[in-house]
């Protein structure tokens, strides 16, 4: 023992000169960690999130987001106005907006970017994000075969004119959705697939693409066209695609990145135990519930589905297993989204009798005497599993129903929760905006993500109604609604909200984490002072 | 003919068997997963998912796409990623063998010229208690999996002792936790089989003979015992070198390394299925090179074996 330590001590005097790896780059370099590789960053066709966070950083939309809340901020567009009835937008662009090669950006842009998504033949799978423009949905399902037919209207370079299919209030929010980010025609029309090569591309936001090279890195400059670049902060932007979270976590500790999320289990609970002050946890829009699958026997009572909600202890679950400060859910819709607050549900604590009750007066009213064999699906993960045992184990203790979980690769999960072939599946979503529609109108009747099979008349018509109304109070008081039936029903089960927890270095100032965990970089800075006097600790 | 070139000729036509039979079972295995490379947990509506479908020629009959994608790969065109859709397979193979033939070259150069030596040592000393640590030493270096030694080594080198990268490769630096990582299953089993190999051939009718004419003990090493000994060596090399420039999925992983590994694993995963086939068609046309490559070399090193 005693040799290790001196070789040990021997190897640490070694290492004293040794170099920081941040500090071997340009000062005022930020170095993030993306987590994936990204699908593409054709704005147009772009998927996952890793894409989404590179496509804000070398695009801007009509509309940009601020950092903490995400509310809509002027973007490409200086302003924009809504019409009485809230189904025309014009947008006014600014003068000074340019492209990456000095172009100016035009309304022209807007539509050729807005008519490219929507279009069969470039078979975008975030088509949908532009639906909401009139016609959209009919052009992108070819019932509408004429794009002038679309509500995209070209006033004159700098005035566009977007008519919607029914008055969307959050529409500002949506167009920040990175499907909506403008490309250069002549761009894509001449270097096909390879256009977003970083020789060939040209963007209209905050950075270009200088290097790209897969699995390894991205680098990303200031783009001096940029309306905004004086107040770009960072020289130069780092993004890895490091997707195993040890692996991150590690490179962090090593001082080769400035950010990383998330936090390894393994550790989580010992820094929020010392409160590390580079762990930062916020609640994230989004909600993790278990489906059921209510076109089974025994499931299409509704009194049964709520008992096996009773018998699950949602406070145990993120304080012994989750353990990251996740927040206990017994309602669907997660907290973030300012006035909208979801109704007090009928049951918001673990009630055993209640659920007995409950669970025999269901099965009587089926006429089944002995609850089925049912099964808990989940996607093979290892938190997902330690979960559903937990579950599972409250089922069998409160209810004495012996569920047995089970677990499926990912795309085979997928597949079985599409073509309602699971019992009760674990299930997850993630905002697409800001805006609690975005959880409620997938349980309408045969919504292509309700996969429940649950189907409901009256909340249909509280999503629809709520579609058109344009006063955000009445709004949310529908959606309220809404939520509220869904909650008696509980065709979704659900357990917890998800929190974004990441680890920054405390000289990186101008990261905020936020609850859809977008960021853009040009607000990021690192501060050198108090660089220097972390690695002089 | 002379029954070289024959020899030749019969293994590269069973070998191209092989390999269409790889092809053809992989690319029907793949399809009969479920789920597709467009499924996520946000569902399509069905018209785009169709739109989608027509893009990639998915909607055409299965035999159809075979024979495409068979009449495409016979010109080395591997097809588009269905992920990462701005790169070919070609291209993403490319980039990524580049980076696992330098680590998988340094870890078995690394290997051989480590395992060798102390293998020979220890077959010379043959009992004695270097050799007893040497073998005892392999045993560790075979039974260690490389996901146990990989994190222990980034915690003492990169966090504890910050000397080394915890990840990446762009540094000389960054190189050695990888490869070291990397190489030492292959290094202690190369140790235990050139030294078996030794313990082998010191016996035999030759040896004793050199040793009866006074040659010294190099002359006797290099001049005689090398050719013999290092045969068992030489027919595991093949596999070995296939194995340590395909087989570094792990290594990737854990050191963040673009290498060709990670799109094997991610790929089927993710159902992208031209570069799952991309990478097979790759691999299997590696395997099959080397063991056509050793075949000769043994051939050239033991006169014993005949053109069989």
């Amino acid at each position: 023992m005693k040799k290790i330590l001196i070789i040990l001590l021997a190897l640490s005097l070694f290492a004293c000169g040794r170099k920081v790896p941040v500090l071997e780059h340009e000062i005022g370099t930020v170095i993030y960690n993306n987590l994936a590789e990204p699908e593409t960053i054709d704005p147009i066709l772009h998927t996952g999130h890793p894409d989404s966070v590179v496509v804000i950083q070398l695009f801007e939309g009509l509309t940009s987001f601020d950092p903490k809340t995400l509310a809509p901020i002027p973007g490409a567009a200086e302003r924009w106005e809504v019409s009485q009835d809230g189904f025309v937008y014009t947008f006014y662009l600014r003068k000074d907006g340019k492209w990456s090669d000095g172009k100016p950006v035009t309304a022209k842009d807007f539509q050729y970017s807005f008519t490219r998504l929507l279009d069969p033949k470039t078979a975008a799978q975030y088509a949908y994000q532009g639906y909401y423009i009139k016609n959209g949905e009919k052009y992108n399902k070819g019932a509408v075969n004429d794009p002038s037919q679309l509500g995209i209207e070209v006033i004159d370079d700098y005035t566009l004119r977007l008519t919607l299919e029914s008055p969307t209030p959050y529409f500002p929010s949506l167009l920040y959705h990175t499907s909506l980010y403008p490309v250069r025609q002549d761009i894509v029309e001449k270097f096909g697939t390879n256009w977003t090569r970083a020789e060939n591309i040209v963007g209209n936001g905050p950075f270009i693409l200088k290097e790209w090279t897969v699995q390894k890195q991205m680098i990303m400059m200031p783009n001096p066209n940029y309306w905004d670049y004086i107040n770009v902060k960072p020289k130069k932007l780092i993004f890895y695609p490091i997707e195993n979270m040890l692996t991150g976590y590690k490179m962090y500790q090593a001082d080769q990145i400035m950010v990383t999320d998330p936090v390894p289990l393994s550790v989580i609970d010992k820094l929020i135990e010392k409160k590390d002050p580079e762990l930062t946890i916020i609640p994230e829009y989004s909600s993790y519930f278990y489906r059921v699958n209510t076109t089974l026997p025994a499931l299409k009572n509704k009194k049964i589905r709520q008992a096996l909600s009773l018998a699950i202890d949602r406070d145990k679950i993120v304080k012994k297993i989750m353990k990251a400060g996740q927040i206990a859910a017994w309602t669907f819709v997660p907290p973030g989204k300012e006035k909208y607050v979801s109704p007090e549900p009928a049951f918001a604590k673990v009630d055993i009798p209640l659920a007995k009750k409950l669970l025999a007066e269901g099965l009587a009213e089926e006429g089944i005497k002995e609850f089925p064999e049912t099964k808990l699906l989940y996607n093979t993960l290892e938190s997902h599993k330690q979960l559903a045992l937990a579950v599972t184990d409250m089922w069998r203790e409160n209810l004495g129903l012996n569920i047995v979980p089970y677990n499926q690769e990912w795309k085979v999960y997928l597949k079985s929760q599409q073509n309602l072939d699971y019992q009760v599946s674990r299930s997850g979503w993630v905002a697409d905006y800001l805006d609690p529609n975005t959880f409620l109108d997938m349980f309408i009747t045969n919504g292509g993500n309700n996969m429940t099979g649950w189907s409901n008349p009256q909340y249909d018509g509280l999503i629809k109604a709520s579609a058109k109304e344009q006063d955000t109070e009445k709004r949310f008081k529908l959606l309220q609604e809404a939520e509220a039936v869904l909650l008696d029903e509980q065709p979704v089960i659900p357990l917890y909200f998800y929190v974004y927890d990441f680890l920054k270095k405390p000289y990186l100032k101008g990261f905020y984490g936020n609850a859809m965990k977008l960021h853009n970089f040009k607000y990021t800075y690192v501060d050198e002072e108090e660089m220097k006097k972390y690695y002089n600790r | 003919m002379t029954p070289m070139l024959n020899l030749i000729i019969k293994r590269l036509l069973q070998s191209l068997i092989t390999l269409f039979l790889i092809i053809t079972f992989s690319f029907f295995m793949m399809r009969v997963a479920p789920g597709g490379p467009f499924d996520s947990e946000r569902r399509l509506p069905p018209e785009i998912e169709a739109n989608i479908k027509a893009k990639y020629n998915l909607d055409q009959p299965l035999i159809t796409q075979y024979l495409n994608y068979l009449s495409d790969i016979s010109k080395g065109d591997l097809g588009l990623s269905f992920r990462y859709q701005n790169y070919t397979v070609n291209e993403l193979i490319y980039e990524g063998m580049k980076v696992s033939f330098t680590l998988g070259s340094l870890a078995l150069l690394f290997a051989v010229l480590i395992g060798v030596p102390f293998g020979i040592l220890g077959s010379q000393k043959e009992e004695s208690i270097l050799d007893h640590l040497i073998v005892s030493t392999t045993i560790l270096g075979i039974s260690i999996p490389n996901f146990v030694l990989g994190p222990v080594l980034v915690m003492l080198f990169a966090i504890i002792i910050p000397i080394f990268p915890a990840g990446g490769l762009d540094s000389v630096g960054s190189y050695v936790l990888p490869v070291f990582t990397l190489s030492i299953y292959y290094l202690s089993y190369i140790t235990r089989l050139t030294r078996i190999g030794f313990v082998g051939i010191k016996r035999r009718e030759f040896i004793l003979t050199a040793r009866a004419k006074g040659l010294s003990e190099p002359v006797i090493i290099f001049r005689h015992m090398l050719r013999g000994g290092i045969l068992p060596l030489v027919s595991y090399l093949g596999p070995a070198a296939a194995g340590i420039i395909t087989g570094s999925i792990v290594i990737e992983k854990i050191f963040n390394v673009p290498g060709i590994g990670q799109h094997f694993v991610q790929g089927a995963l993710n159902r992208d299925y031209t570069l799952v086939m991309g990478v097979v068609v790759f691999y299997s046309t590696l395997i099959i090179t080397f063991n056509f490559l050793i075949d000769l070399v043994y051939l050239a090193l033991d006169p014993q074996v005949k053109y069989k």
